[in-house]
């Protein structure tokens, strides 16, 4: 582990961004820091902390509820906006997920900037349609699913927004682990809209595959328009083992994977429809 | 307690004498110190008493099986910081087994503190001790390694095949056929097996695969040695057995024992795995080198790599019996892997028959044998449960499924044919660790209760067979039935030493050693019982080499037992002192022969002990019987340390015992499977418990509900996984996973205490049995909710779903 | 570099590198009372309060601490004057080893102080991160509700 020369207490955005900017590829940004002391890339020698410039808010517009990057994941769970965001799942998950020392520390800029394959927040913020808050100079807004795919260094992420739009849908997370603690063999997130017993949008996201979060539009289209039926759940659930992409690690054979993607279409149907499979 | 305990029942079955300080849940003496995070374990005095000390890391092999052609530490050494570099070739090549162990130990010598071979990934090359952590990592690095790697052997059904690369062809001393990778062999006979198998109406035989385990302590292997004033090396080890490190350390060494103390302080956690000189050896060999303090502690992943597991066994187990059930005949075959290295290859072997199959005493014909092959994996050791845990997963599954066979409730059949009050088995006698046993006879059981208030308790009838359904999931409940020892029959000694104070209290020393276990505070309790006293007017030291009279260690169940046996001695015999200075104050005959008589370590009702028909011990005072006067114990003291015919009211004791009383366990565990996933949920667990008398209740409770979370991980989620050249991939708590607090599920502790009479206060032990029972029992639920037998364990979602889609068992 | 950190009330002044891990510091300077077991943040013996909330002092860089206030178990209570959790666990037969036990009771402390009346699924969700291979966790819970029903009724610190 290569050493760290300073560590720089940034008194704003701008602050950060500038010392970024000057330091250039050696330099990295501190969120809740979980990742410092064991993945540390050998490359940086100076952090740069954000936790006194103003990035720890939740905060409800028109546009829906912005989270500020340097919010812990307990903070998110007791939020009362966020409870009532989409049946609350983002708050019920970010509360159980990990464990006690690391949901107090982990906040959710430094789970978007890591986006480590195993990480369950990035997954569900993604299928609640979420967008990130980026600076750079100026601020810009685009959605966080693209974001992941492109990461961008030197930008700051500012916040994370979810959408107004989705607050009504209903927020899903299904997670497979050996044991209460342990990160996810495999992450399945949803949210689902309905206009009566059709839906009518529906963001099916997959992780700890073991790769990263991605959403599948296709195993979306199995449900979207269709009512809210056995025989439509269980047509995605057929679908679904065949394309998503899953591998094996110690944790579990990518045949094994493809079973629990099943089971994570069938306990998206018990949630939906109420009904035990 | 102001919380009424909801998961815990004790019970009494017969009766015992009313006691006031034994039997009840006192505070444990160490209690507020931890509690305060008090600086009390290994490395906590070494970093306020040594803060300069020295700090090691072990250089470990790269490679499974091979030879060190070349070591070069030259950079090493030189860098600014590093102050010693240790490798076969500057230390002593005294071969030794790491196992701690009664002399002479029953492994083999195959270890040296280097060896010129390795043979395992994770194996000791070398050890670097500097100023720093951070130096001495970055000195390994420096270290020139050259290996001629050979093929390794990765797999225990290889090891014996000709042609198998021979882990250790120098043929160590007391290896069972090192040509063949056999470290231990077993063969015990009573009758003829196969001719009663062949000879029996019903026939069931089965084969069973246990896995790699680990310990997981919270506190890694820490040890650190210095010199004192005198120039005596000191050894602070996190060890759960003192006079086993001195002993070996000294010989490796060559060091002689005067010059050698070893204390054991505070420790987090052993389990077994600390029953092993591991580490000892470096440190003190370093701080003799360097004169100055050195220290090693593990990190996590050495903890697992390096340290010790549980043997991974294949157990082929076959029953014969009548149509009625009456076993005719047991035969277990049992291939042990015992890693690299044979530390308890024999003993750990042994006891998968000697604790198992005396259980059905009713088998007239009984074959026990086994091989424990070495291979070029990781390495086992003591681990709680001691062969037992595998013994009983086969034994346990295979009754259920001979019940089954004979359409039978499996409770049934084993009432018919369990080892009852008043009998033996011809096992005890046959089977001892490592050699030939000691014959038993039990003196006490509650083990039919325990099976009939664990049944009623998980609600045996209303849901067994009855695979009650919620969508993809379904139910089942399975059980299983133990008994282990209490010490190892006339091998483990314990002593104890206790003096009286002036103001009426005692200071009682002893070897045994309180491994997180409470044997600190249920000493003290036993020995409060015999001098009348409350438990503040005992003060106690353990586990020091130089302080304190012999033990063996913590192991094989034996503190309650055996060091209480000792502390009971050791109390009537002080007591009895007291009673002959405060006869004199009194000016009344007291017959010497009652004072310095053997004291007894059983208490029996019906015959007290003579002497107190003269004299008892009454609220810190003597109260002579015959008139009914008293004397304060504290005026004794004084009268005895200053007055008159001055001498120190003082004893050692020690004790042996020819006894070993089982204890005895019934689990009940209730589970649903998601047919989905493959993955089981244990709905709810009892452990229905005989520990003869429950010296602290509290602490017995405590005993078994770890030994039950620890033994459901083991079913369930806890397995080392190897990579295709046999290094582990798996080692952190990351990604090995014991049982959380969120997935402990509601567990019942129903104990019922049942007087033993060779026991000291009437108690036998309780610390192994408990981890037995998770494995068998969740199996055999398994069994009940899908009709699937799953033979390799641990259950994991992926193996279950297998079974289930019938793909493979 | 120096930093600042009120510990256990005490305003401290500490010189470290930047990279230096929390835990180390606080044993180097003398709080022993914080135990390291896995070093890597899965086991939970190192936790300490941050500001009142529980974090894994072994995946906290020092410099991230600077200007805050950490809290030991000894900030929490001590032999001398022990406080209502450490009682309980006494009492309740929930230390056996304990080394688990500073952590453990850290962690219990930060739930305590922001829900008074927590169950049983509460308090072990506010101990998750806290493993104990003693004593299978069910008398730590019995004793943090035991506390919890003692600071109730005010009869204790």
């Amino acid at each position: 582990m290569g050493r760290i020369a300073q560590y720089y207490h940034a008194a704003s955005l701008e602050d950060a961004f500038a010392k970024a900017k000057q330091l250039g590829p050696v330099a990295a940004y501190v969120g809740g820091g979980v990742e410092l002391v064991l993945r540390r890339n050998p490359e940086i020698t100076t952090l740069i902390d954000l936790s006194r410039c103003g990035l720890d808010y939740i905060s409800t517009a028109r546009e829906g509820i912005e989270i500020g990057s340097q919010t812990t994941l307990t903070t998110i769970s007791h939020s009362t906006d966020i409870r009532q965001y989409a049946g609350g799942s983002l708050a019920y998950w970010a509360g159980r997920i990990a464990h006690n020392n690391l949901r107090n520390m982990i906040t959710v800029g430094g789970a978007i900037g890591r986006n480590q394959p195993w990480n369950d927040v990035v997954p569900h913020l993604v299928a609640l349609g979420a967008q990130v808050r980026l600076f750079d100079g100026a601020e810009r807004i685009m959605p966080l699913a693209g974001y992941i795919e492109a990461k961008q260094p030197g930008v700051i992420i500012k916040g994370v927004l979810l959408p107004a739009g989705n607050a009504d849908s209903k927020g899903f997370l299904w997670r497979f682990t050996r044991t209460q603690q342990d990160i996810s063999t495999l992450h399945f997130s949803a949210l689902v809209g309905c206009d009566g017993e059709v839906m009518t949008a529906a963001n099916l996201v997959f992780a700890g595959r073991p790769g990263h979060a991605a959403l599948y539009p296709r195993l979306s289209e199995g449900l979207v328009g269709k009512p809210l039926s056995h025989e439509t759940f269980t047509g995605v659930a057929e679908m679904a083992p065949d394309l998503v992409e899953v591998g094996t690690d110690l944790r579990a054979t990518g045949e094994f994977r493809r079973e629990l993607v099943r089971a994570a279409i069938l306990n998206l149907e018990e949630h939906m429809t109420g009904v035990a499979q | 307690m102001s919380i009424e305990r909801n998961g815990f029942r004790h019970l009494t079955e017969g009766s015992y004498p009313a006691t006031h300080v034994v039997g009840k849940s006192v505070d444990k003496v160490d209690g507020y110190a931890l509690v305060s995070g008090a600086p009390m374990y290994t490395d906590d005095i070494a970093a306020r008493d040594f803060p300069n000390r020295l700090h090691g890391k072990i250089l470990t092999s790269p490679i499974a099986n091979g030879v060190i052609v070349s070591i070069d530490t030259s950079a090493a050494e030189a860098m600014p910081g590093v102050r010693l570099v240790l490798t076969w070739e500057n230390t002593p090549r005294t071969f030794y087994t790491t196992a701690g162990q009664g002399w002479p130990e029953p492994s083999p010598y195959d270890n040296q503190m280097f060896t010129e071979r390795v043979r395992f990934v994770g194996d000791r090359v070398a050890a670097v001790f500097a100023d720093s952590k951070d130096i001495a990592e970055q000195a390994l690095k420096l270290i020139k390694v050259s290996f001629k790697e050979e093929p390794a052997v990765l797999d225990a059904d290889d090891a014996m095949k000709p042609g198998a690369p021979i882990v250790h062809p120098e043929d160590p001393k007391g290896a069972y056929d090192a040509a063949h990778n056999v470290a231990a062999h077993v063969d015990i006979n009573v009758g003829d097996v196969d001719k009663a198998l062949a000879e029996s109406e019903v026939t069931i035989s089965e084969t069973f695969q246990t896995h790699y385990a680990q310990h997981t302590p919270m506190e890694t292997h820490t040890a650190f040695a210095y010199t004192d004033d005198m120039g005596k090396i000191v050894i602070v080890s996190s060890t759960q057995v003192p006079w086993h490190v001195r002993r070996i350390v000294s010989r490796v060494l060559d060091l002689p024992m005067s010059k050698l103390r070893v204390v054991k302080p505070r420790i987090g956690g052993g389990y077994g795995t600390k029953q092993e000189i591991l580490i000892d050896d470096l440190v003190a060999c370093a701080a003799i080198r360097t004169g100055l303090p050195c220290e090693i502690e593990l990190t996590r992943k050495e903890e697992f790599v390096s340290a010790r597991t549980r043997h991974p066994m294949k157990i082929d187990m076959g029953i014969g019996c009548d149509k009625q059930g009456h076993f005719r005949a047991l035969k277990m075959y049992v291939l042990s892997n015992t890693g690299a290295y044979g530390s308890h290859s024999l003993t750990v072997m042994s006891n998968t028959g000697s604790k198992t199959l005396p259980l059905y005493n009713k088998a007239t014909d009984v074959r026990f044998f086994g091989d424990a092959v070495y291979t070029n994996l990781p390495v086992p050791g003591a681990y709680r449960g001691y062969g037992a845990t595998q013994g009983y997963f086969a034994l346990e599954c295979t009754i259920d499924d001979l019940a089954a066979k004979l359409g039978m409730d499996p409770i049934e059949l084993r009432k018919k044919n369990m080892i009852r009050v008043g009998e033996g088995s011809p096992i005890f006698e046959a089977l001892g660790e490592g050699r030939e046993g000691v014959a038993q006879t039990i003196k006490s059981s509650s083990l039919p209760t325990l099976l009939d208030l664990g049944a009623q308790a998980i609600g045996w009838t209303e849901k067994r067979g009855k695979r009650v359904r919620s969508g993809h999931k379904v139910r089942g409940v399975g059980m299983s039935m133990h008994m282990q020892g209490s010490g190892i029959p006339l091998i483990d000694m314990a002593s104890a030493s206790i003096k009286l104070n002036e103001d009426g209290s005692y200071f009682l020393t002893m070897g045994a050693t309180d491994i997180g276990t409470g044997s600190d505070t249920i000493l003290s309790q036993m020995a409060a019982e015999v001098l009348g006293v409350t438990m503040d007017k005992i003060s106690a030291l353990s586990s020091d080499t130089d302080l304190t009279p012999f033990d063996v260690g913590a192991y094989a169940s034996s503190t309650t037992f055996v060091s209480g046996g000792a502390v009971v001695k050791a109390a009537k015999a002080v007591r009895n002192q007291v009673f002959a200075v405060a006869a004199e104050m009194l000016h009344e005959d007291l017959d010497a022969n009652l004072v310095t008589a053997e004291p007894k370590v059983e208490w029996d009702n019906t015959k007290p002990d003579p002497i107190l028909s003269f004299y008892r011990m009454e609220d810190g005072n003597v109260v002579s019987v015959r008139s009914g006067k008293k004397v304060s114990v504290s005026d004794v003291a004084y009268r005895s340390y200053y007055e008159v015919n001055q001498r120190q009211i003082a004893t050692t004791q020690s004790f042996v015992s020819p006894y070993s009383p089982p204890p005895f366990a019934a689990h009940f565990v209730e589970i649903e499977v998601d047919e989905l996933t493959g993955k089981v949920e244990v709905l709810k667990y009892v452990a229905a418990v005989d520990c003869g008398v429950s010296i602290n209740p509290d602490l017995v409770r405590g005993q078994i509900m770890g030994a039950v979370a620890n033994g459901i991980g083991f079913a369930l989620t806890e397995e080392y996984h190897f990579g295709s050249h046999g290094n582990m991939t798996n080692s952190s708590l990351f990604d090995y996973k014991i049982l959380s607090r969120r997935d402990m599920p509601p567990v019942e502790v129903i104990v019922v205490d049942n007087y033993e009479p060779t026991g000291p206060w009437g108690a036998k032990s309780v610390a192994e049995i408990g981890i037995n029972g998770a494995m068998p029992a969740i199996g055999n639920a398994i069994f009940d909710a899908t009709g699937m037998r799953l033979h390799r364990t641990p259950y994991t979602p992926d193996r279950v779903l297998a079974a289930l889609h019938s793909k493979s068992i | 570099m120096t930093i600042s950190i009120a510990v256990n009330t005490v305003e401290r002044s500490f010189d470290v590198q930047p990279d230096e891990i929390l835990l180390d510091v606080l044993r180097r300077e003398g709080y022993l009372e914080v135990k390291g077991s896995c070093h890597t943040g899965d086991c939970g013996a190192c936790t300490v309060l941050l500001d009142g909330r529980p974090v894994a002092s072994c995946l906290t860089l020092a410099a991230k601490a600077d200007g805050h206030a950490v809290t030991t178990v000894r900030g929490i209570g001590d032999q001398a004057h022990p406080h209502a959790l450490q009682d309980a666990f006494v009492k309740n037969g929930a230390v056996q080893c304990g080394y688990c036990v500073p952590g453990a009771i850290t962690s219990a402390k930060a739930l305590l102080d922001e829900n008074p009346d927590p169950t049983e699924e509460e308090i072990r969700l506010a101990m998750d991160s806290n493993y104990c291979r003693c004593t299978g966790y069910e008398q730590q819970v019995e004793a943090v509700l035991d506390a919890a029903a003692q600071l109730r009724k005010g009869d204790r610190k």
